[in-house]
This record gives C-alpha cells, sequence and structure tokens, in this order.
C-alpha cells in the first residue's frame, strides 16, 4: 500500500501496490473524476469531486433508475450505499479499426456497487467502486479498505 | 481548483519526470493495443494527456467537453450520411444491397420493413461514466436520433445497435466513430445489409439460438450468413471461391468471437459442425422486400389470403416465387392455413409462372390492366374478373384468345370447374358476355339433369327447350373451349345427363350446331 495525495491534496488514500488513478477529462466545471480500472476487467475503483450538494445514495440510484437497471439495496444509510445492479445490455456492434466490425449478443450486466458519501457546505466527495457479481470477495474486502482508507486533509 | 492540479492524483511515488523512458506502470496498465484503445475511446490528444501524466507533473490544460449542441451537430451530419449511403444503395449494381435499401421505404403495396437513425456519443458522456462508478475504457454514453433527449450505455467503440422499441426495428449507426473518423459509404452499406440480415432471419423465427446463447450453433450460423451478404469491409468479399469464403468467414469469427472461440477449441461437436458449414442458410438470403412481405402476409392466416396471392401475382417476380416455392420455411408457413383450398392456391400461385419467359408470356407488354385481371384471377373474384376484362383494350382482348400461358395460369388457379367453364369461355372469345352464356347454359345443364332424370318418359328423347336455348347462347369458341379444355366441367354438367341427350350436346359443343 501506498498513500496517494488526490485532489490537490484534499485527499489521501492507501492505494495497493500497482494501483494507479487517472483523471478523467471532459467534466463538468469544477467536477474531478479520476478512477483505476481493475485488472481482468473486474470493475472500477473511483473518487469523484463535484461542487454541493453533488451526488448521493438518492442521485447514484437515479442514475440506475436511467440505465433501466433493476437495483437490490444491500445497505445504504446518508452516507453509505452498497447495492446490485441487474441491467440488460442490448446487442450492439463495436468497430474496431484493425478487426472491422464485430457483434455483441445482448447480456445481463450483474454488478456490485458501493459507495461513500462526504458531503460538505461547497464539494461533495465520493469514493466508490463496481464490480461484476461474481469478483473474488478478497477484492471486495480490499475495495472497501481502501475506501476506508480515506482521509479528508481540509474541508469541504 | 485548476485543471493542472489533477496530476497530482497519482501516487507520488510513480510520478517520474523522464519523458523519454515509459514508466514500468504505464506498459503494465496501458500496453500497445491498451494504448490504442484509449486513444480510440477519448481521442489520440487525451491518450497523450494521459502519458504525459504518467511520465511529468507538466500537464497541458485540458479542452472542455463539446456541448449538446455540437453532438446534436454531429448526429444531423451523421443523418446526412446515412441517407446518401441509403440513396447510392438504391441503385447499387448488387441485388441484395439494392433489396436492403428497399426495406428502408415503402414501395407501393409492400410497406416500409425497418429504419435507420443516428447513434451519437452524448456531450456529457464523461460526466455519466463519473456518475456511475464506470471506466472509459468500458462505458461511453450514447443518444438515439438528432435530439439528445434520451441516454444509453455501451461501450466506447460500440459502432451501433438496434431499436426494438419503435413501430419499426430500427438500425442505429454512429457516423463518427471513438477514433475520430467518420464512417465510409462502404462502412454504412455493409452495416445495413449486415444487420438487416440479422433482423430478418431472426423474424423468421429460425437460428433460435442466437439470442439466447451467443456460443450457440445457431449464433455461428446468424452471423456466418450475416458476414457472408455483406459487400464490403473483409477480403473475402470478392471471393468466387465459395468454400475459400466460407473458411475465411470462419477464421475471422473464430478469431474475434470469444464466445465462438472458446466452444471451437473446445468442443469437438461444435467444430465439426463449425467446419463443415460452407453456406449461409435460411430464408431470404438476399435481403428481399417481397419475399420477406410473404412470410408475414402466410403469416395471417386464411383471412389474409387474398392479400397474399394479390401479392404474389402482382408484385413478385418468377425468381422471387421459385425461391419462396423452394423454401421449407414458406412451405411449413402455408401448412399453418390448415385449410387445403387455401394452402393450394398458395401453392399455385407460387408455382407459376416460375421463369421469366413464362412471365413475359403472360402479361407480355406488362400492361397494368392485365395484371389487374391475373391479380383477380388469383383472388378468384367474379366481380373483379369481370370489371379487369372489361377494362382490356380490345387489342388486350384479342391477343388473350390466343395466349397459352394465361389459360395455364386460369387452370391453376381455379379450381372450381364452373368458374373455370365461364372463363374459358370469355378469354377464348374475348367476349364478357360468353362469361354469362357458360354460366347460363351449366345451369340450365343442372335444370335439365333433373328435370330428364325426375320425368317419366325413360329414356329421354327430347331435348328441353331451355337448355337449347341456353346453348344456342354459347359461341362456338366457347363451345369448344368447354369440350376440350374444362373437360372436368363438360363432365359433370354435359356428359352427366341422361343418354341419349348427353351426346347431342356434347355434338353441339364440338360441332356447333344445332343439339337435336
Amino acid at each position: 500500500m501506498s498513500t496517494a495525495q488526490v485532489f490537490d491534496g484534499l485527499v489521501h488514500i492507501q492505494l495497493p501496490d500497482g494501483w494507479s488513478l487517472t483523471a478523467l477529462d471532459g467534466q463538468p466545471p469544477e467536477q474531478f473524476y479520476c478512477s483505476y480500472d481493475l485488472p481482468d476487467q473486474q470493475g472500477v475503483f473511483a473518487l469523484l469531486l463535484q461542487p454541493a450538494p453533488g451526488q448521493g445514495p438518492i442521485e447514484l440510484l437515479r442514475f440506475e433508475q436511467s440505465m433501466q437497471a433493476t437495483v437490490t439495496i444491500i445497505h445504504q444509510t446518508t452516507e453509505e450505499l452498497r447495492y446490485r445492479s441487474h441491467r440488460l445490455v442490448p446487442s450492439h456492434t463495436d468497430q474496431n479499426p484493425s478487426i472491422g466490425r464485430t457483434e455483441h449478443r445482448e447480456q445481463i450486466s450483474e454488478e456490485l456497487i458501493t459507495a461513500r458519501f462526504w458531503i460538505g457546505s461547497t464539494r461533495t466527495l465520493r469514493a466508490s467502486y463496481r464490480v461484476v457479481l461474481d469478483a473474488p470477495a478478497k477484492l471486495i474486502a480490499l475495495l472497501d479498505t481502501t475506501i476506508a482508507s480515506v482521509e479528508l486533509q481540509g474541508e469541504l | 481548483m485548476s485543471r493542472e492540479r489533477i496530476a497530482r492524483v497519482l501516487p507520488k511515488p510513480q510520478l517520474q519526470s523522464d519523458q523519454t523512458t515509459p514508466h514500468p506502470d504505464v506498459e503494465q496498465r496501458f500496453g500497445t493495443l491498451d494504448m490504442q484503445a484509449l486513444q480510440r475511446t477519448v481521442g489520440n490528444q487525451q491518450a497523450q494527456r494521459t502519458l504525459r501524466r504518467m511520465h511529468s507533473t507538466t500537464i497541458q490544460r485540458v479542452s472542455t467537453p463539446p456541448t449538446q449542441a455540437d453532438q446534436e451537430a454531429e448526429a444531423a451530419q451523421t443523418q446526412t450520411l446515412l441517407q446518401a449511403a441509403h440513396r447510392e444503395m438504391l441503385s447499387h449494381s448488387d441485388q441484395t444491397v439494392r433489396n436492403t435499401a428497399k426495406l428502408f421505404q415503402s414501395n407501393g403495396t409492400v410497406p416500409q420493413r425497418m429504419a435507420y437513425s443516428p447513434m451519437t456519443l452524448r456531450s456529457d458522456s464523461a460526466a455519466l461514466v463519473a456518475a456511475g462508478t464506470l471506466s472509459a475504457a468500458s462505458a461511453a454514453f450514447f443518444f438515439y436520433g438528432n435530439t439528445q433527449n434520451n441516454q444509453h450505455q455501451f461501450g466506447p467503440f460500440t459502432g451501433g445497435t438496434i431499436d426494438r422499441t419503435g413501430a419499426l426495428e430500427t438500425i442505429l449507426v454512429r457516423g463518427r466513430l471513438a477514433d475520430g473518423t467518420w464512417q465510409t459509404h462502404e462502412q454504412i452499406i455493409g452495416t445495413f445489409v449486415h444487420e438487416a440480415s440479422h433482423l430478418l432471419v431472426a423474424s423468421y423465427g429460425q437460428h433460435p439460438g442466437t439470442t439466447t446463447d451467443a456460443s450457440s450453433f445457431d449464433r455461428y450460423k446468424d452471423e456466418f450468413r450475416s458476414y457472408w451478404v455483406e459487400p464490403y469491409g473483409h477480403a473475402w468479399n470478392n471471393e468466387k471461391d465459395g468454400d475459400k469464403k466460407a473458411r475465411a468467414i470462419r477464421t475471422f469469427m473464430i478469431a474475434n468471437y470469444p464466445d465462438l472461440q472458446t466452444p471451437y477449441n473446445n468442443n469437438a461437436a461444435f467444430k465439426a459442425q463449425v467446419d463443415t458449414h460452407m453456406r449461409p442458410d435460411g430464408y431470404n438470403l438476399s435481403n428481399n422486400p417481397n419475399l420477406d412481405l410473404l412470410f408475414t402476409l402466410i403469416g395471417g392466416g386464411v383471412a389474409g389470403i387474398d392479400m397474399t396471392l394479390s401479392h404474389i401475382v402482382t408484385q413478385m417476380n418468377p425468381t422471387e416465387r421459385a425461391e419462396a416455392n423452394n423454401s421449407p420455411l414458406i412451405n411449413q408457413q402455408i401448412t399453418k392455413y390448415k385449410d387445403a383450398d387455401a394452402e393450394a392456391r398458395v401453392h399455385n400461385a407460387l408455382r407459376f409462372p416460375q421463369t421469366n419467359e413464362l412471365a413475359h408470356e403472360l402479361n407480355p407488354a406488362n400492361s397494368p390492366r392485365m395484371s389487374a385481371l391475373l391479380e383477380a384471377i388469383a383472388l378468384r373474384d367474379v366481380m373483379r374478373i369481370q370489371e379487369s376484362f372489361v377494362a382490356l383494350t380490345s387489342a388486350e382482348r384479342g391477343e388473350l384468345v390466343m395466349n397459352e400461358a394465361v389459360m395455364l395460369f386460369v387452370t391453376r388457379q381455379i379450381p372450381d370447374k364452373r368458374l373455370r367453364a365461364c372463363m374459358y369461355a370469355m378469354l377464348t372469345t374475348g367476349n364478357l358476355r360468353q362469361f354469362v352464356a357458360m354460366d347460363n347454359f351449366i345451369n340450365a345443364c343442372i335444370d335439365a339433369w333433373v328435370v330428364l332424370n325426375g320425368g317419366d318418359e325413360q329414356p329421354p328423347t327430347t331435348t328441353p327447350d331451355f337448355l337449347r336455348t341456353a346453348l344456342k347462347a354459347v359461341a362456338y369458341e366457347a363451345r369448344l373451349s368447354l369440350y376440350k379444355l374444362v373437360e372436368d366441367a363438360r363432365q359433370q354438367y354435359v356428359d352427366a345427363l341422361p343418354a341419349p341427350i348427353n351426346q347431342r350436346v356434347l355434338e353441339a359443343l364440338r360441332e356447333g350446331n344445332e343439339p337435336r
């Protein structure tokens, strides 16, 4: 594990060895998102910093609803949310410049999502992960530990 | 907070100042293929920025996301591109491409079968990725149509999908791909032909396993068929040797479809099925709208048989009729009528004529009036038969007299011997009144049979006057047609009269004289 300073040092987090967070451009003003893609396409770990009020558990569930996902809530408080998401991914094509078009049949996406929210007066921080439903328990425990390691170094 | 500060998201030990030597983690995380994928996902500039972050704390200011107006403009541009490709398809040299183009528009009595529409990256895709705790490497958000008022999550490299929520199945195509390039007309035409083949064969209930099991042989056959008919984009498109083409498609699919690669490499029975599947299968390989509508119309049951027959006779050419007639699927569909007469009528319609030569003989001048008559005959609609016959020009009626193809058509289409006798009387004389005259004569024969069999005179010696009168109104050509061309009617109505009256009437038919 090593300590990573994120968002101009606002957040300190213990990242497992080999993990690194990458920022994603194209965010709305004053919103910042960085994530780490877990190996073997098992999911993603991410941090999101938004202007307040930002996203909370209810907004996250609304997002799932907008994706026509069926949600099973495992645990929910005002600051934490853990749920399973079940969504139908329609058949579609991929356009790969090197091999051309390939097709993917309709499939079901089943994932486990855990999020923790720090809601401040001007900003909201979310630490979260989304993994495939059959992800190893050891990986899920590691992700939970990583979320638990988040330390705020200033006011939100 | 400035965007430059985002660079700090990297753990400090991984930050490097050497921009020429990639950090080992860069190789590990991105590798060559993953880096290409990232470039396609977010564009080269973004990928370069990401790499820079991995190498240095010096970060370029990032670009702002596109606006909704930007993306709706892109959707409009895609729509224009799709329409241009569609227009090109309508006059394409390849029959399957032309057929596919017709599926997207109504054509006379053949309704529009499917539609196409743009699929475009949403302006807020990156924000939605963040909202959902997703990865930009595997998720992106799109809208369908021209307005960004809907959202659909797929992978960033998605080129298109099918929307089945509307009245018509709609092929959604992304005009501008993840790498920023625009699809060519050939790529779009290939997509249309490929996807239309999938939609059609699924609607026929063929290859059912393709929707329930992506690793099934049905799935393999479904994709094989679509790649076979697709005109562009693959090395095998111009391969004339069918076996070589089949092997090339197989090699491509096994290499690029993990769902099929796994069973192929691990299941000997599956591999054997795949290796021996050398040609596309299923109904309507050419995406033909007429063949497609025929399947639907037959599925409508006996109540819709008039529409079915009308479609076969007026819309389908001999090649299409022959393909339908030889199709096990269509034959199976026809048996669902569970009505022997209906089944026979559709079979008859499909079987005749099956060559262009015969079709030409049937309607040499391709006259719409003649087509209307043929349609009325197929429908066995007496009123329409008479109306359409009257509508013929005198020259067309004259040609009908000697048209053997039409006579054969009538024989095939009209099993009712009385109606057929009337038809022949009208056609061989070119006179509608002879239709009525023959009908009256047959009525008189029936009445005569009753009178002569029920009378005291045994055997009868006098031909009833009403029968003489009725026969007198029948022209010689019409009499001969009953005698020689509609033998089953003659046997039932004339031969069955008590002797010797029957012999007298037969002689009058044959010789054209007055019956004794």
